[in-house]
């Protein structure tokens, strides 16, 4: 929906100069200047960036872990159960919606001052973004860590032009180059597997070592327990009956523990 | 006068009368039953008195006061609160972050962190899923997060609790030890709670219900104790063949 709505924009308004002047053939940015800083060269704009990345993720996860980030998640989760709880839908979209827009707001300003110049007809396009987006939806789009996933995309472009220029590595280049575009692809398909997403699954994974993961200890514990429960859904139908599964029905029925099963008890209705 | 009341409630969806002219009315200090064969309006009647569907006629009361065309929220804060049949259970939370979100939003006064904390594990604690409090209920059993779902209820301090079939993936024990907090609840004169129960589990209903509504395709057919209910002969045809109600019948000679 919000790439549709970009996509309207780009086609009604982007292409009118009087809604952004001289946005269409392209309009000039400083760099930034901050504390006295100028940051005109790709070092000192990398150390603003993940600088201000890692700011964000722990506002954010400030945000989630506050009485505001459980009612968006709840919104998230159940609408309807959420406004039963007399959580106000709307209000609390339009504030997403406000905070989500000033981020993307924040990195378009970044973008530009980088980039030095844009032009809404090209750099605007749908598709320049898709990447990022499947990227995003691959590492947990409800997590403000899946953002570190967006290192790959210049890390993997970064290390083809190294290899391009130490030559004779074609194919290397070449794999790189393809995985850049189809690696968002692949993870996206890896998410019909793993929903929650990447990041989540990482977290699970590590939470052993990660002392704030209490929660997927928890989850992983209450799963194994799970797992150790019998099932008992088509016991006798597809299979025969194990004298622990026996007696475990018989103690959900209430059945005296002293009665002895049998051996394949139930063999014959299988 | 009833707590809450619904009356002459008309829903219509398209051609289809979900509801028919029917009203119920629920007082404090019990609990009251509505029962009925699938397809009878019952969650529909939910749905209106919560706000969650507009009704095409007819006027919802709180206390007195025609809450007909307030909002969902409004009707929270007004202590109305609800569970769902189909599981609405904020899955991606944690059980104590789901009673919290309820708590938080339903505080009386400005508590600390700690005081929302021990509510919420209090509600948790009275629903027996205090030792999975850390658990992402997306990964419970269908039965542990309905009863997440039961303490996040009663963490709005409701003044009135609509019960939609919570007994639903629950063991035997379980929905005994429901029914017997259910009991205790409106027994505390303090809570002033009223509790409407929607169940299939006839058993569970004659147990805990001081009153029973039964509602057929839309329309209350009758009204009174459950064995008043259980000897009514319309309440008979409408279940007949049903045998879930057929065991129900206690006391009554068929």
């Amino acid at each position: 929906m919000s790439m549709a709505f970009a996509q309207g924009m780009a086609l009604i308004f982007f292409p009118h100069e009087w809604v952004i002047p001289r946005i269409g053939v392209g309009r000039q940015f400083s760099h930034i200047e901050l504390f006295g800083i100028t940051f005109d060269d790709r070092r000192k704009y990398f150390i603003l960036m993940i600088s201000v990345f890692a700011i964000g993720v722990y506002v954010l996860v400030l945000l989630r872990n506050s009485r505001y980030g459980r009612r968006w998640m709840a919104i998230h989760d159940s609408q309807a159960a959420a406004a039963t709880l007399g959580i106000p839908i709307v209000q609390t979209k339009v504030v997403v919606y406000a905070i989500s827009a000033a981020i993307a707001g924040m990195a378009g300003v970044f973008w530009a001052t980088v980039a030095g110049n844009l032009s809404a007809g090209q750099d605007f396009d749908l598709l320049n973004g898709f990447q990022i987006v499947l990227l995003i939806a691959a590492a947990g789009v409800s997590i403000p860590m899946a953002g570190i996933f967006l290192v790959f995309i210049p890390l993997f472009t970064g290390l083809a032009d190294r290899l391009e220029d130490a030559g004779n590595v074609g194919f290397l280049v070449e794999a790189l180059e393809q995985l850049v575009v189809l690696g968002p692809g692949l993870m996206a398909i890896g998410m019909v597997f793993n929903p929650r997403g990447a990041i989540f699954e990482m977290g699970r994974g590590f939470s052993p070592i990660l002392p704030w993961r209490g929660d997927a200890r928890a989850e992983i514990a209450a799963e194994s327990a799970q797992k150790r429960e019998p099932e008992i859904g088509e016991l006798g139908l597809e299979r025969p009956f194990t004298p622990e599964e026996v007696i475990a029905i018989d103690r959900h029925l209430g059945i005296l523990d002293d009665v002895v099963p049998k051996e394949g008890y139930g063999a014959s209705r299988s | 006068m009833a707590l809450l009341e619904a009356e002459q409630v008309v829903m219509r969806f398209g051609g289809v009368v979900a509801l028919d002219n029917t009203s119920v009315d629920i007082d404090p200090g019990e609990v009251t039953g509505l029962i009925g064969p699938n397809g009878a309006g019952k969650t529909t009647l939910f749905n209106v008195v919560t706000g969650l569907l507009p009704p095409t006629s007819g006027t919802v009361r709180f206390d007195g006061n025609d809450i007909t065309r307030s909002t969902v929220a409004r009707r929270s804060q007004m202590g109305i609160a609800r569970t769902f049949q189909k599981l609405e259970a904020f899955n991606t939370l944690s059980a104590l972050d789901n009673v919290r979100v309820a708590v938080e939003k339903n505080q009386r006064a400005k508590w600390k962190y700690r005081r929302v904390n021990d509510v919420a594990h209090e509600m948790l604690g009275k629903v027996g899923l205090d030792d999975v409090a850390d658990v992402t209920v997306g990964t419970l059993p269908t039965g542990s997060a309905r009863l997440v779902e039961l303490a996040r209820a009663l963490a709005c301090r409701p003044r009135v609790l609509l019960l939609d079939e919570p007994s639903s993936g629950l063991n035997e024990d379980e929905t005994s030890a429901i029914g017997q907090m259910l009991l205790e609840l409106v027994a505390d004169k303090d809570n002033d709670l009223a509790v409407l129960l929607v169940e299939h589990d006839m058993s569970f209903v004659m147990g805990v219900c001081a009153r029973i509504h039964v509602l057929d395709f839309g329309k209350i057919i009758a009204v009174g104790t459950p064995i008043e209910v259980q000897a009514d002969t319309a309440v008979r045809a409408a279940y007949l063949g049903s045998d879930e109600f057929r065991g129900a019948y206690v006391g009554v000679d068929e």
